[in-house]
């Protein structure tokens, strides 16, 4: 661990580093942190040892070995994410989780659509479609597709926009995500090629 | 406007603790696991590049949010039982997915 974290804590939560050190190296959290860096770094190699994906498994078992360690927030305040979890015995947990994301999984097929126009726009514009994974990414930003309730797939189209509501500028094309149901389809986004429209507000592409 | 769709942007910028908060509120997770990751984000300490990497890893696809999600769940309960066998166990599969996701 890191002075610097460890003052952050500090500041934030009135503890003292001395506490805070005390508590934080107690052998099994170290053990539990150490074995997990070592397997997953022999695993991707020193050269990859900043994978996104690793730091982020590494950031779990940091932020909670800190959060169990920390005095203000004793070790039985796992037992308070515990809840949260809504679980209580280690075993269930993962047989239970492994269930509940393969049905996730499962649910989660929908299917895609989008006329060659509207790729060809959105591609004009700076848009990447990733397909697979209902991502409409650009440089500034991306549209995550999430379908639930009755949907079950996203069109894209390209359509006509009522400017008497919002005012589209010079943008005569608008990129129309639909979902859809078996009650018809209904319209979720506006795209142009400066701004979007979600849930009837309009935003900039380029801000901030 | 119906409700069978959710749309959202995430800027590029927004590499906060309130972008990843926008992330799991839009994403297709069951109340009580975002409840859960909302307890996580509002409560612990985490460094800014590991925001970062928790994002950027998060906006490839729901099935790596599924899978950090139970292995959240997975590494709280070893850490409140102490349990290093299923701590293990735990670290075995990040092993395989880091693997299959390199």
């Amino acid at each position: 661990m890191k002075e610097g974290f460890y003052k952050k804590i500090n500041e934030e939560f009135g503890i003292t580093p001395e506490q805070q050190k005390k508590e934080a190296s107690l052998e099994d959290w170290s053990v539990f942190q150490n074995l997990e860096k070592e397997v997953l770094i022999s695993s991707v190699g020193e050269l990859k040892k900043q994978n996104n994906l690793r730091k982020a498994f590494m950031g779990i078992t940091a932020g909670l070995l800190l959060f169990s360690a920390m005095p203000a927030f004793a070790s039985e305040k796992l037992g308070d994410l515990s809840i949260k979890n809504g679980e209580s015995s280690s075993s269930s947990i993962l047989e239970k989780s492994s269930v509940e994301t393969e049905k996730k999984l499962e649910a989660k097929k929908v299917s895609f659509s989008i006329e060659p126009e509207a790729a060809n726009l959105l591609k004009e514009w700076g848009y990447n479609i990733d397909q697979e994974n209902l991502i409409i990414d650009s440089d500034e930003g991306f549209f995550r597709l999430n379908t639930s309730g009755k949907a079950t797939g996203v069109k894209i189209v390209v359509g006509s926009f009522a400017s008497s509501f919002f005012s589209v500028g010079d943008n005569k094309d608008v990129i129309l995500v639909k979902s859809i149901d078996q009650d018809g389809s209904t319209e979720e986004l506006v795209i142009t090629k400066d701004l979007f429209i979600l849930d009837g507000v309009k935003h900039n592409r380029y801000d901030d | 406007m119906g409700l069978n769709i959710t749309v959202m942007m995430i800027k590029r910028n927004n590499y906060t603790k309130n972008g990843l908060r926008e992330l799991i509120v839009a994403s297709s997770l069951s109340d009580s696991e975002k409840n859960l990751w909302f307890y996580f984000i509002d409560n612990i300490i985490l460094k800014k590049e590991e925001v970062v990497a928790m994002l950027k890893t998060l906006q490839v696809n729901d099935n790596t949010l599924n899978f950090l999600t139970k292995n959240l769940q997975d590494k709280i309960t070893a850490m409140k039982n102490n349990d290093k066998l299923v701590w293990q166990e735990i670290i075995q599969v990040e092993k395989k997915y880091l693997e299959s996701n390199s």
